[in-house]
């Protein structure tokens, strides 16, 4: 049996034990521990190149640990079978900096895409596309093409695609990177909105001020290994 | 596994391939298109080759005054060798009106009697190794007293069958490399198409695509181009065999086992194993597993 499908069953969403990452024999990570319960919001934090990425594709089993394990639920870096990698990702949202959306589809294809490719009914993926383009209030734009939006929208529609296949968990590198105060903070509203609906969240940010403006818990990279800050977690 | 997604996808890889993609198209076209005109050919050869032998008799001259009974019992050994498929008893009369419908009526005429022979006329079946055959029916009759002279006329049908082999041969090999040729194009394409949507492939796997949908994709990118160029072959073939038939009626050539329908089908199965050879390599440098 697949260990995608127990996985709404746990509280505890995705853990790192002792997670390390050497790269043509360079360590990236040390001995990193850390885990995210359901609906949990927390800030990955770090300079440049310290593996904040690095993580971030480790719970997406987009690459495995030299040492250590990275748990998803019932599934495990260890034991997962290639097969099931897929399965567990439609069970996880990711957004990038760049928000990394096709310039030849418009607004409804790019976030459609997400559930087609899970092979749900044409029906669905309309009714639900929909739906998610409304919450991130972008209904207006679902004709338009990337080039045609601005920065904000762009990461916005890259949101909806990551939240359009209700994911246990979402994955966010540096969303705000690019964005203004104004449109960060729209990004920022729709995580706390996600959030409190049981989706957990794992931001990754070097941006301080961001940290200090939304406090949440933080878990910052130091030498490959995680320094848990003390701000109180708050779901 | 969506294979509506995978289509399309496919649709779209292809359209953004651009003048490459037609041009694989186009090269697939033309390589099929060789394939079919020579396959025509070597199969018209075949025709032409059995109708031939068809007719390849082996006339068994009987001496002057020769009992009908003993004739008969050579009519009777003859047809029990194998491969033989009938023996007809030609007599003085028969052989008369034959040559007088072969050659007129004036000769014979100038004759007090008739000069022609009584003989059995030994048809065979149209098989690849009639020579054989032929060697054992001379062979059988040959050394008896009753038998003035056996002809037979095979030499040349030998001669055409081994240019027919010649010219199947040369299909072989030539569409070997035409096949080859199609598959090198195909493969380039499936490449060009991997980049090109280099982006949507590892977006589809960032949201749950399987490899599977992501190679099928791709396969059906090859089978598409394959398809097209396939469509254009049977198209040029059929254009091809209506322009024979009106310059050589007599030489009729019709497309033997639906010709058009297999050039379609090598096309898209030359795409789908073109698209499969560079697949792995492809997607395996650009990391996406």
């Amino acid at each position: 049996m697949s260990c995608v499908s127990n996985l709404e069953r746990d509280e505890r969403v995705i853990e790192l034990q002792h997670v390390a990452l050497e790269h043509q024999g360079r360590p990236i990570l040390t001995d990193v521990n850390f885990s995210v319960d359901r609906g949990e919001f927390v800030y990955l934090v770090g300079p440049t190149g310290s593996g904040k990425t690095t993580i971030l594709k480790l719970i997406l089993f987009e690459s495995r640990p030299t040492r250590g394990v990275v748990v998803a639920g019932d599934c495990d870096s260890q034991s997962i079978r290639k097969a099931d990698i897929p399965y567990l990702r439609r069970r996880m949202g990711v957004v990038f900096q760049n928000y990394k959306l096709l310039r030849d589809r418009t607004v409804f294809e790019n976030v459609a895409l997400a559930l087609e490719v899970t092979g749900a009914k044409r029906s669905i993926i309309k009714r639900n596309t929909l739906s998610i383009l409304t919450e991130v209030d972008l209904l207006h734009k679902r004709d338009a093409y990337p080039d045609q939006l601005s920065g904000g929208e762009q990461q916005r529609v890259a949101i909806a695609r990551a939240l359009v296949n209700n994911p246990l968990v979402l994955l966010a590198d540096e969303p705000t990177a690019n964005l203004d105060p104004e449109t960060t903070d729209q990004v920022m509203a729709i995580f706390s909105k996600i959030t409190a609906r049981g989706t957990s969240v794992i931001m990754a940010t070097h941006d301080t001020a961001l940290v200090t403006k939304y406090p949440r818990r933080t878990l910052r990279l130091v030498d490959g290994r995680i320094e848990e800050s003390h701000v109180k977690s708050k779901k | 596994m969506s294979l509506w997604l995978a289509l399309r996808e496919a649709f779209r890889g292809f359209w953004r391939t651009g003048m490459v993609g037609l041009i694989s198209v186009a090269t697939i076209g033309a390589s099929l298109l060789m394939v079919g005109v020579f396959g025509q050919v070597v199969a018209g050869g075949y025709a032409l080759v059995k109708q031939l032998r068809e007719r390849i008799e082996v006339d068994v001259y009987i001496k002057e005054g020769v009992p009908q009974r003993q004739i008969l019992a050579l009519q009777h050994t003859i047809e029990g060798v194998s491969g033989v498929a009938e023996v007809q008893f030609i007599d003085k009369e028969t052989a008369s009106k034959e040559f007088q419908n072969m050659f007129g009526s004036g000769m014979l005429d100038a004759l007090s009697q008739n000069p022609l022979p009584v003989s059995l006329r030994v048809r065979l079946h149209p098989e690849p190794d009639m020579s054989t055959q032929i060697q054992a029916v001379t062979k059988l009759v040959s050394d008896r007293d009753i038998v003035e002279n056996v002809a037979v006329g095979e030499s040349w049908v030998d001669a055409l069958d081994r240019f027919v082999k010649i010219i199947t041969g040369v299909g072989l090999l030539l569409g070997g490399v035409l096949c080859l040729a199609c598959g090198f194009a195909v493969s380039n394409t499936a490449k060009l198409m991997v980049l090109v949507q280099r982006d949507a492939i590892e977006i589809m796997r960032l949201v749950g695509a399987t490899l599977t949908t992501v190679r099928l994709t791709f396969l059906l990118g090859g089978a598409l181009q394959g398809f097209m160029g396939g469509m254009i072959a049977s198209f040029g073939l059929s254009y091809a065999l209506d322009w024979w038939m009106s310059q050589m009626p007599d030489f009729g050539m019709t497309a033997p086992l639906n010709l058009g329908f297999w050039m379609v089908f090598l096309g898209t199965l030359l795409g789908i194993i073109g698209s499969w050879a560079s697949l792995n390599r492809v997607l395996n440098a650009l990391s996406i597993k």
